[in-house]
């Protein structure tokens, strides 16, 4: 094709072009489903009722839109993991708990010591309460002494979590227990006006839940029963 | 002009607007806002159109022609389907990678996966049933897509080789739906593909089958290798060729025109350059406005279909050692299925499909009737409404109905109480299944009707087997529920009866039911849409605190 002949063609098609701009008039729309209505308020200069349905579409599919944003954050929130640290230990049915008053286990992935005691149920995090610049240690159990003692600061707790001496400022911190009757939490660990009340075990069946993703922080150690004195 | 001249000469507020409107045109590439604002309250353009800008300008509107004729913008000419059958691709794409977050392909995982992914997982089973909702969907809208076009003619001159490239998107997204069912790693899904992958066995010669067989599984027999080929298959490597061949082919649609209706445009003429002047409507607004509302009531209706009315099953884990009773083929491969009952697997698995594969490609070029109305093209519709209805029988013949009926004892208790898959006894529930002997050839007077339904389907299947099979005479069917555990019961299904020689004949069959097991369907139709409509409500107001 030639030079000439491309522009002979240019020109024909914006002349067609023009043509067909000037034969437009609002009759020759084919709206929504073929129907051939035609809104248009020739002259009117301001809001017309079209413009304004255009916009609440937009606005529904922009509510839409953000909805649809909404689920896909909770979709890809990530799940709160099980029998891992931060997500819930399934510990099995109360009546495999050890004996009331026995040694506490020490649970490593739940960074947990379970202790069953006179005064209920614990899940003592493994930290001690004192901070130590910063640099959190674990306490150990002291079998002599049936305590739990830290061996960097020589905080002591007694088998309750009490602070008994040393510069740790509080109580252990302790992981909410849930027991579980039924499929629903029948009672769980909860913080009372001046103490902390461990959850009561209806019956030997009920399930044992430690939650590792929710923290009581242990009393202040002069709300201690055992408070013997303060040599930090 | 600088922003300076510019705040002095139209003040603060004169300056911010000009600014907006600025980056508003650069955004729509071309429509400034007085543009957009006349255009959504129905002005004509002005001249030149500039309307006609981002198209010219713009890469999304490049692709898209900048008027159609008129004719074709009538929903009954085209109902939509191509535009419907790309947008359901795109659903499938979102849904698809939004579900690859929460699965791995190895068997080790994938069923814990799908598991977790429905229990554990705030819209997980919203997302795989609409994504299995929308590739059954895809199929069937990309089928009526080919069927339309074949009616009206529209694969005649100059639109051969567009119909050639739809029927390969055609194949391409049955192979994507099959390769996608492998993925959950259950029963329904091993069972399927193992068949499916057979198949590719007949080719002959010996070797060459056995080789594409290893290839596609990866193995002798579908295992690890076998799913994380099948899941690359379906997440990259199809996709990718679908879209290919769809921009080919759309690039064909935009080309040569949607073919106006047979009245208005002789085979072989080229009218999506000639559109007369009042015979045009523009892309914009008129035919943006029209698609995106169309696809908006769509996606409703997707939505609604997905949350109320569908759940994609998932079957028991995969296990290589057992077949479940009456194994199918997804419902668009009943057709090769129903074949393969009455011939080889040569002929029917790969001649037979071959040959009609070529002949669906080959149709605009052995068509030489030069006219697309229907009265002259009497034998190509009746043609095509016959072979419709073969592909429907041949359908029924793929389904359990047709040669694949087991004992009579058998088929009672699957009837009732299937191997996978829910059936009457789970679709009413643990609740409505009280402990006892429960004897067919007695009366109860129980108050639970929908436990007196159960008894009465299971009568009717054991007098309907009396009445058909000489070989069952007298037979008694028993159901025993008893308490297995705490929330679990045991449902041992019993019968017995006498052979034509009078011997005795028993058979037993025992399931166990937990009280937690969600059957969708035992929630009823009455009951689940309000449930789901508190539960929708529920989680959404969960998303919004952050719970």
């Amino acid at each position: 094709m030639t030079v000439q002949q491309i522009q002979r063609k240019q020109e024909a098609w914006s002349r067609e072009k023009d043509q067909a701009a000037d034969q437009i008039t609002p009759l020759d729309r084919a709206s929504f489903l073929g129907s051939r209505s035609v809104v248009n308020c020739a002259g009117n200069e301001g809001n017309n009722r079209r413009e304004f349905l255009t916009y609440i579409w937009a606005g529904t599919l922009a509510a839409m839109t953000a909805g649809t944003g909404l689920a896909a954050y909770r979709f890809l929130y990530p799940r709160q993991p099980i029998n891992e640290f931060g997500g819930k230990f399934y510990l099995g049915a109360a009546a495999d708990l050890p004996a009331i008053g026995s040694q506490p286990q020490a649970n490593v992935y739940g960074k947990f010591w379970l202790a069953n005691t006179e005064e209920g149920l614990h899940a003592f995090f493994e930290i001690c309460t004192h901070p130590w610049n910063g640099n959190p240690h674990k306490y150990t159990w002291d079998f002599e002494r049936d305590r739990f003692a830290c061996p960097m600061c020589g905080s002591k707790f007694s088998l309750e979590g009490h602070y008994i001496e040393g510069p740790a400022p509080r109580s252990l911190d302790r992981f909410v227990i849930e027991v579980v009757k039924g499929r629903k939490i029948a009672a769980k660990t909860m913080m009372a006006e001046d103490r902390i009340v461990s959850p009561s075990i209806p019956s030997p069946d009920a399930e044992i839940v430690v939650d590792t993703g929710a923290t009581i922080e242990g009393l202040s150690r002069f709300a201690s029963p055992l408070l013997k004195g303060y040599r930090g | 002009m600088g922003l300076q001249e510019n705040i002095r000469e139209k003040g603060v507020l004169g300056a911010v607007a000009a600014q907006a409107d600025d980056v508003f045109t650069r955004l729509t590439a071309g429509i400034d806002v007085g543009e957009f604002r006349r255009m959504m309250q129905g002005e004509p353009p002005g001249r030149p159109n500039p309307r006609l800008k981002p198209h010219s300008e713009g890469f999304l509107l490049h692709i898209k022609p900048t008027y159609y004729h008129e004719s074709v913008t009538r929903f009954t000419h085209t109902y939509r389907l191509g535009l419907l059958s790309t947008y359901l691709f795109i659903v499938e794409t979102i849904t698809g990678i939004l579900l690859m977050i929460w699965y791995a392909p190895s068997p080790e995982r994938a069923y814990v996966d799908m598991i977790l992914l429905l229990t554990n997982i705030p819209f997980g089973q919203f997302l795989r049933d609409m994504h299995r909702l929308g590739a059954e969907a895809m199929v069937a809208i990309v089928t009526l897509h080919m069927v339309r076009c074949y009616l009206t003619g529209s694969y005649k001159p100059p639109r051969q080789f567009t119909w050639f490239t739809g029927v390969l998107l055609l194949v391409m997204t049955l192979f994507l739906s099959f390769s996608g069912y492998l993925l959950p790693w259950d029963q329904l899904a091993f069972w399927a593909v193992t068949i499916g992958t057979s198949m590719a066995e007949a080719v002959p010669p010996a070797v060459v089958g056995e080789t594409v067989n290893l290839l596609a599984r990866g193995a002798p027999d579908i295992g690890a290798n076998g799913l994380l080929r099948f899941y690359l298959l379906h997440v990259l490597f199809l996709p990718l060729l679908l879209i290919l061949f769809f921009f080919v082919h759309y690039y064909k649609v935009v080309h040569f025109g949607i073919s106006l209706p047979a009245d208005e445009e002789e085979v072989g003429e080229d009218t999506a350059n000639r559109v007369p002047a009042d015979k045009r409507v523009y892309y914009l607004p008129d035919v943006l406005v029209d698609e995106t509302s169309f696809l908006t009531v769509m996606t409703a209706l997707l939505i609604i279909l997905t949350v109320f009315f569908f759940q994609a099953p998932l079957e028991h884990i995969a296990n290589p050692q057992s077949t479940p009773l009456h194994t199918v083929a997804p419902w668009y491969f009943y057709w090769l299925q129903g074949l393969l009952k009455i011939a080889d697997k040569f002929i029917a698995g790969v001649l037979l499909p071959g040959v009609l594969l070529v002949l669906l490609m080959a149709i605009p070029y052995l068509d030489y009737n030069p006219s697309r109305r229907g009265k002259d093209r009497k034998v190509a519709i009746v043609a095509g409404i016959v072979a419709g209805a073969v592909m429907i029988i041949w359908s029924w013949m793929g389904t359990p109905e047709y040669a694949v009926e087991g004992a009579p004892s058998v088929e009672i208790v699957q009837d009732v109480m299937p191997e996978e898959g829910s059936g009457l006894s789970r679709e009413i529930g643990y609740k409505h299944l009280p402990l006892g002997i429960w004897r067919t050839d007695e009366e109860y007077d129980v108050h639970d009707h929908e436990f007196l339904e159960l008894m009465h389907e299971f009568e009717n299947s054991v007098d309907y087997y009396r009445r058909t099979d000489p070989d069952f005479n007298a037979p008694i069917g028993i159901l025993t529920i008893s308490q297995a555990q705490p929330g679990l019961k045991k449902l041992n299904w019993e019968i017995t009866w006498f052979d034509a020689q009078g011997g005795e004949g028993y058979y037993e069959k025992t399931f166990w039911l937990h009280e937690d097991s969600l059957y969708w369907e035992q929630y009823g139709w009455k009951h689940l849409f309000l449930g789901q409509v508190a539960d929708g409500w529920k989680s959404l107001s969960g998303a919004l605190v952050g719970e």
